[in-house]
């Protein structure tokens, strides 16, 4: 059986009891709806040597078996969150062709899909679509009398690991790896960052346990020792002298000194751990940014794909400053409150375990708003920022699309709807703010109301003299500073998932094993001629739609091939799939009889130049946007390659010449002298093989003719494939291949494509008969 | 080459014309369209088209042009695409649902809750935390169900009106239409992430 679901105990009893031999299965899919469309298990299995599908609903008990004689083209149909397996079910076997001519065969193909009517087969949820997937294609693989082998490609996108630990993922819908997402795996990783810092990150514990330790120290110098030896007059119990022990005044002169000594103390180590810890922070941030961005540089492009800029340059920016706030602030004052609590509860105990308890009453209290009003803050805020941003983002928009605004004449709409949203978030403050305000003071109020029974017990105490007036005013001091380390736990926790679901971030995207790599005997090509060959090759971005379906063709070195068809036909593709942006999901590509996938992706796209639909030029100069494939190419190469672009000229023009600076912000090209430039980048790569992806469509075709005929001159001899829609772009090429719904529908000189009437001659007419009614002045 | 030219124009004739021919939309209403079930469980539909032929389609595919914020208004019935057919055309639109009759309505939103399948959440009986991600275990209008989530930021959207929608991550989605009316201990679990 195929490795793609296994047969539960329960399902294989199931279909036993129905007279089913599960042994006799091919394939087995399981489906996590029922035929009704609820939640469900459900199961479908093939049997490629009896043809038979079989469907199980262990639900509703209903099973149902058909013959794939009469069971055709499955197709799934997705949906929002679940997809819906067709197949056309007809009558009776197909007509065999026989006697009949072509013409009348289809005839009678045509009368006899008619009859046939579409079927649901199966309803999943999107978890089960990647299997559906595969069985739909081993399925027709089936109908076509193909084999399919357990080692087929088609199971290794079920076999992803774990790039961290190798572990085939358990789940492989939903590739988490148990082994590995752990919340100490990662703080200890984390650490490896700080491991080259032991000293200042020793150094600024050690700060924090001073500072910790001076300002535990000082109530009791200022108070129990200021107060009641040096203010205080002597004063005896029992014959021992319990006050006014160094009641003199060069005692306060020392006193004074001391306190003042500590102040600069404190200041001193304020300073030190400032200075270790700015010097740690730093390095860590940028050693973490670095890190992030070396390993998005070698991601594939499927990656960034998926994953919006803004979202990575926020993880390239914002969580590892988040990492590093935890470890640099987090850490070290996590430790110091809960010595500073400790420590603060053991003093107020000894100096008076009577009166601490009056202290500790409300901390219960204070320690439940916490609990339960802070997540509604937080809710709150969280609106707030919501609201905020999407005012950000109303602004970006607007400001964005301020031609389109103008042009409108919708200046008054566009202020009117700024005022919405400035309505709404100015809402979300005010709800927030108030009941900011409300829960702090409340919160200081229970504090207030402990402290002030204290006044009132210690009042009383000291005047009964059980307490002395420094030991009170210490413990006041005490009682002002325990309440510090209960909000900061309360924000802690809070802290910690934060971090840890940016360290997580961050980790994925370090472990993140690029799509496209190198095999382990890739070979390195020196240069390559140009002979490409794509053998069945069949490829989707997301699985519903193949944007490639079985393409077969070969180009030889020296080639100028042209590709046409509509948007969206897979031409660029194409192209992705030779510069190996992306691997072939079925069938091969080689090139000069390697596959791409045995040559090293550097020295494959050394040879490869590709001048793409989406220009972009990069910050710089002209000259440096010209050499980015080859910086050490001579300004005359520079020179002659924008000469065979015809940008030359234009370049010229411009106040600065080749060194006028582009690219965001700066001196704005048109887009025909954007491609130009772009042309000339890739001309200066001299590469053996030339793609050329719809690289003119922003010209006039005058401009256009003298591009391709000096691009003609410089391709002598090397494989050229252009990409166009417009046909006059392609008169230049050996011979033309039309693609339409991911497959080569025609492939011939201009003249035999005209002759087959088909894909060629309809963009040929429809252009022409554009071309006709200018002509007309229609 | 502009005799080639001209050659090459004289090919283009009258039979040419159908290569460009695109199917006209129209408006659907009770008088022009009828829905029934086909043979296979799915929707036909019987037309009197643009030009006032009657036309059959075994299989129509049954769209909602606004489905979260208007769900029975414009109704997009198009052709059936299917991986070897070429794209399908729309046959038309209807402008609201109601203006058929109870049977017709029932069956295209049979069809159309299908394609739209948006389990709504009844009650959440738990809500692990593991390390980035979240599992649920939950009950919804399709029955009960665990979801894997992660990045809830991202993932859970709150509309302007209140509604809450949950993306997994398999992508599925799930939503709550009103959270004030879920149970204490169900809001509590939610609560968090809103």
């Amino acid at each position: 059986m195929l490795p793609l679901d296994k047969l539960s105990d329960s399902a294989r009893e199931s279909f036993l009891a129905h007279g089913c031999d599960p042994e006799s299965f091919d394939a087995v899919l399981f489906l996590d709806m029922t035929l009704e469309g609820d939640f469900g298990q459900s199961w479908l299995a093939l049997d490629r040597v009896r043809k038979r599908l079989f469907r199980l609903c262990e639900n509703d008990g209903t099973y149902d078996e058909f013959s794939l004689a009469l069971l055709a083209n499955p197709y799934v149909d997705n949906f929002t969150s679940s997809n819906r397996l067709l197949a056309h079910e007809h009558q009776e076997p197909a007509p065999e062709k026989g006697e009949l001519d072509e013409k009348e065969y289809e005839d009678l193909l045509e009368d006899y899909r008619r009859k046939g009517t579409t079927v649901g087969i199966g309803y999943c949820t999107n978890a089960c679509k990647r299997k559906l997937f595969a069985f739909v294609h081993i399925w027709e693989r089936y109908a076509e009398d193909e084999e399919v082998s357990e080692d087929d490609p088609i199971f290794e996108q079920f076999n992803a690991k774990c790039p961290k630990c190798g572990t085939v993922y358990a789940d492989q819908q939903r590739r988490i790896c148990e082994h590995c997402v752990k919340k100490s795996a990662t703080m200890i990783r984390l650490l490896a960052y700080f491991k080259d810092f032991k000293l200042q990150f020793v150094t600024v514990m050690l700060c924090l346990f001073s500072s910790a330790l001076i300002s535990l120290v000082t109530p009791i110098i200022s108070n129990q020792i200021f107060y009641d030896q040096v203010i205080a007059p002597p004063k005896f119990i029992d014959g021992v002298q319990v006050q006014g022990k160094l009641h003199e005044l060069k005692w306060v002169y020392i006193m004074v000194g001391v306190l003042f000594g500590m102040a600069v103390l404190s200041l001193l180590i304020g300073i030190i751990q400032n200075r270790a810890n700015a010097y740690m922070s730093t390095r860590v941030t940028k050693n973490m940014k670095n890190d992030l961005f070396r390993a998005l540089q070698h991601l594939s492009l499927s990656y960034f794909n998926q994953n919006s800029t803004g979202r990575l340059i926020n993880r390239v920016n914002y969580d590892a400053v988040k990492i590093r706030n935890f470890y640099i602030d987090g850490v070290p004052h996590f430790i110091v409150n809960v010595l500073n609590f400790v420590g603060l509860t053991i003093f107020l105990f000894s100096i008076n375990w009577k009166l601490t308890l009056i202290v500790y009453i409300p901390v219960p209290l204070v320690v439940c708003i916490f609990k339960f009003m802070l997540p509604k803050l937080w809710r709150m805020y969280s609106k707030q920022w919501r609201r905020s941003s999407s005012l950000n983002s109303m602004l970006g928009d607007s400001l964005n699309g301020i031609r389109v605004v103008k042009a409108f004449a919708k200046e008054a709409e566009e202020t009117n709807r700024f005022y919405q949203y400035s309505e709404r978030l100015y809402h979300a403050n005010l709800q927030t703010n108030l009941v900011h305000l409300t829960i702090f003071p409340v919160i200081s109020l229970l504090i207030g109301i402990s402290s002030q029974a204290i006044w009132g017990f210690g009042g009383i105490q000291v005047m009964g003299e059980t307490m002395t007036y420094g030991q009170f005013a210490t413990y006041l001091g005490y009682v002002g500073m325990i309440f510090g380390p209960l909000n900061f736990f309360t924000n802690f926790t809070n802290m910690l998932t934060d971090t840890i679901n940016s360290a997580v971030r961050m980790f994925e995207t370090l472990d993140m094993i690029p799509e496209i790599t190198d095999a382990p005997n890739a070979v390195e090509l020196d240069t390559i001629k140009g002979d490409i060959v794509f053998e069945r090759v069949g490829f989707h971005y997301t699985p519903n739609r193949p944007i490639l379906k079985d393409v077969s063709f070969t180009i030889h070195a020296g080639d100028h091939v042209g590709l046409v068809g509509h948007t969206g036909s897979g031409k660029s593709t194409i192209a992705n799939l030779i510069t190996r942006m992306y691997d072939v999901i079925s069938g091969s590509i080689s090139i000069d009889g390697y596959n791409v996938k045995d040559i090293k992706v550097d020295s494959l796209r050394r040879n490869i130049s590709i001048v793409s639909q989406e220009i972009y030029l990069f910050y710089g100069t002209i000259a440096d946007n010209i050499r980015y494939a080859r910086p050490e190419a001579t300004m005359e190469e520079v020179i002659a390659a924008a000469r065979a672009a015809n940008a030359h000229d234009f370049i010229l023009r411009l106040p600065e010449g080749y060194e006028t600076m582009i690219g965001i912000g700066r001196r704005s090209l048109s887009g025909g002298e954007r491609q130009r430039i772009s042309i000339a980048r890739a001309l200066l790569m001299q590469p053996s093989l030339l793609i050329l992806d719809e690289a003119t469509a922003a010209m006039d075709t005058e401009t256009e003719r003298l591009i391709s005929d000096a691009i003609e001159k410089l391709i002598k001899g090397r494989t050229t494939i252009t990409i166009a829609h417009r046909l006059s772009t392609l008169k230049d090429c050996n011979y033309l291949m039309a693609i339409e719904h991911g497959e080569i529908a025609e492939r011939g000189t201009a003249e035999e494509l005209l002759a087959k009437k088909g894909v060629y001659y309809k963009l040929y007419t429809l252009q022409n008969e554009q071309m006709k009614k200018v002509m007309a002045g229609l | 080459m502009s005799e080639t030219k001209a050659k090459k124009t004289d090919v283009f004739s009258d039979e040419d014309a159908a290569l460009f021919e695109k199917r006209e939309s129209i408006m659907l209403t009770p008088d022009n369209a009828t829905f029934s079930r086909s043979a296979g469980g799915l929707i036909s539909l019987d037309i009197i088209n643009a030009k006032g032929e009657p036309e059959h389609f075994e299989r129509v595919v049954v769209l909602r042009s606004f489905p979260i914020t208007d769900p029975d208004d414009y109704i997009a019935i198009r052709e059936p695409e299917t991986r070897k057919s070429k794209r399908g055309h729309e046959i038309g639109l209807i402008e609201n649902i109601h203006q058929f009759d109870e049977a017709t309505v029932s069956l295209l939103n049979e069809e159309l809750d299908r394609r739209y399948f948006t389990p709504e959440l009844y009650k959440i009986y738990s809500v692990k935390e593991k390390f980035g991600y979240s599992y649920w275990e939950a009950d919804t209008s399709a029955g009960k169900v665990t979801f894997v989530l992660n990045n809830p930021s991202s993932n859970i959207r709150i509309l302007e009106d209140d509604r809450i929608f949950i993306f997994d991550i398999d992508g599925n989605c799930f939503q709550i239409t009103d959270p004030t009316k879920l149970d204490r201990n169900s809001y509590r679990k939610i609560e968090i992430y809103l």
